[in-house]
């Protein structure tokens, strides 16, 4: 049996997407125009913009305040839609999704049910303070080890993070958790962990044979059975 | 007459699962707070650290951001309504 259990944070810890999902919805009351636009498809052109916005936002060329709208107006310029409420959508979007925060269900239970049997830790991509600030509003710590790309240096999939991690540990063997096929589930089998694929949307598994498949962690027996079994 | 505080769904185990509670007797932000952690344990530490409230803690009096107005010192009457916001969620 493994004596150590790694989680992902984002996605997999903390329901981000519950919470992208109210704000898109609240972007789709300001701008009807959307409405049409099924909100999976949102999503993905809302990642995409996010990503680009925030990578300009590490190298200072936008600032939060004009990322946030960039990333309204960049939703907008992909649906061909000319509009004056940009402001109000990227406002409505970060209201609402800000108040929607919640853990995925099941990792309270979870947790509480690994304390005192296995370590537990956290291997999250991400800047330091945003990630801790999440554990810590979500009652996650204490934790075994903590290691945020930030600090460690290296970000998933990098081996270096997942070493760092099994280092703090002093752990051989351990399981990691985690939402990212290339982030975790490869990141970890090329560290030599076993992998445990948490896939709420029913994506295909590229892989089976790499990792175990999970829709979520509710029952929490039935993980706790996952992970005794993926440790053999 | 009391100020209504709007709890987010993570801090609701600390209210018995009260969407909203009740605070009567406080002048301002600080002693809200400190009203808040005498009917609900633990809640003080999770708006305030160092004396300071968190970084990712927004609170709200009436829509307004206590940023803009007077931070833990702002004003409060009877009747307002406040809402604890934690910026959280990652994004923009």
């Amino acid at each position: 049996m493994s004596s150590a259990v790694l989680f992902d944070l984002d996605d997999t810890l903390v329901d981000l997407q519950y919470s992208r999902r109210h704000g898109l919805r609240a972007v789709q009351e300001i701008l009807p125009e959307l409405k049409r636009v099924p909100l999976e498809e949102l999503e993905l052109v809302h990642d995409e913009e996010l990503k680009a916005n925030y990578l300009r936002t590490l190298d200072d060329s936008l600032s939060d305040e004009e990322a946030r709208l960039e990333h309204m107006r960049g939703i907008c310029r992909h649906y061909g839609l000319e509009t004056n409420r940009v402001a109000d959508a990227a406002d409505a979007y970060v209201r609402e999704q800000q108040s929607n925060p919640r853990l995925v269900p099941g990792v309270e239970e979870l947790f509480e049910a690994l304390r005192g049997w296995m370590k537990i830790g956290v291997v999250t991509n991400g800047c330091s303070q945003y990630q801790r600030d999440k554990l810590e509003f979500f009652d996650l710590f204490p934790l075994d080890t903590l290691a945020i790309s930030e600090e460690v240096g290296a970000a998933k999939p990098d081996p270096a993070i997942f070493q760092y991690a099994l280092a703090e540990l002093e752990v051989e063997k351990a399981t990691m958790i985690g939402d990212s096929w290339e982030h975790d589930i490869l990141g970890a089998t090329g560290s030599g962990m076993d992998a445990v694929w948490l896939n709420r949307y029913r994506r295909t598994c590229p892989d089976p044979s790499l990792a175990v498949e999970i829709g979520g962690f509710e029952p929490v027996e039935n993980i706790l059975q996952v992970l005794k079994s993926s440790s053999k | 007459m009391a100020v209504t505080v709007h709890i987010p769904t993570p801090l609701r185990k600390l209210t018995n699962n009260q969407a909203e509670v009740e605070i009567s007797d406080v002048a301002s932000i600080e002693e809200l707070i400190d009203g808040l952690e005498n009917f609900h344990p633990g809640m003080k530490k999770k708006l305030v650290e160092d004396g300071k409230i968190r970084g990712y803690v927004n609170i709200f009096v009436n829509d307004e951001d206590i940023k803009f107005i007077k931070g833990k010192e702002t004003n409060l009457k009877d009747g307002d309504s406040v809402t604890i916001v934690p910026s959280i969620a990652g994004g923009i």
